[in-house]
């Protein structure tokens, strides 16, 4: 199963807020993916078994593979597109 | 999930007016620690999550923030709301470059990830709504303000 990860500064509001979001509209297109929302500090260490990174800070360094706008998943702002390159990502 | 006890009225402050987002913080935090709510060392943690990790916010009807930090420094779960008189700069979320003036701040006590999941999204769901947006600009009382909210989150 693909995996899709989520980071923000402590993991414990905009990346859970971006997670669920994330969750339901995978499960809205019926794609399945495990979606997993985790603090920054773990990043580097969890991202090598992901196929899509969800970035709500801006990313420092490229991890090779597809990066998304995490805050518009957060503000609803520009959140299609991001949606449309989630699901290319992912199939 | 009903997010409407984490607002009250000594949560509400009003027309606030700070000389920047350390006066911001450091007054708040007074303001939540005297009553419980928050660790000594929220404040400091606070402030060190800001500038690492800024939660400056704005979409084409608001600027504002929401500001918090890991669950380890609150007591008590809760929202701290300001309305500043004078707009106080933060960090763009997402762009670092890009800077915020915030009019409300919403000072996020988050004790549990999973099962505050949803007060996030009501949140951002409440900034992109106009009508939402104007009672908040307006409401002079923090009774009415507490009413307000509660109805808004209670649902």
């Amino acid at each position: 199963m693909k995996r899709v990860i989520v980071a923000c500064g402590s993991g414990v509001a905009t990346s859970q807020t971006v997670a669920s979001k994330v969750k339901r509209i995978l499960s809205e297109k019926k794609i399945s993916a495990e979606v997993e929302a985790v603090d920054i500090k773990s990043l580097d260490h969890l991202i090598k078994h992901c196929d899509v990174y969800v970035a709500i800070t801006k990313p420092k360094k490229a991890y090779g593979i597809p990066t998304l706008n995490g805050i518009a998943f957060l503000t609803g702002m520009g959140m299609d597109a991001e949606v449309e390159k989630l699901i290319a990502a992912l199939k | 999930m009903n997010y409407s006890n984490l607002f009250q009225k000594d949560l509400i402050v009003l027309n606030a007016d700070y000389q920047d987002q350390k006066d911001l913080f450091n007054s708040n935090f007074k303001s939540l620690h005297d009553k419980g709510l928050v660790n000594a060392s929220y404040c400091a943690a606070l402030t060190e999550r800001e500038s690492l990790y800024p939660t400056g916010l704005a979409n084409d009807k608001i600027q504002f923030a929401i500001p918090h930090t890991d669950v380890t420094h609150v007591n008590h779960p809760f929202v701290q709301v300001v309305r500043l008189k004078k707009p106080i700069r933060f960090a763009h979320m997402g762009m670092s470059d890009r800077q915020v003036d915030a009019e409300i701040v919403f000072m996020l006590g988050i004790k549990d990830p999973k099962g505050q999941v949803g007060l996030l999204s009501e949140i951002m769901s409440c900034f992109n709504d106009q009508s939402f947006i104007d009672h908040v600009r307006t409401i002079n009382d923090s009774q009415q303000m507490e009413n307000y909210l509660k109805d808004k989150f209670g649902r």
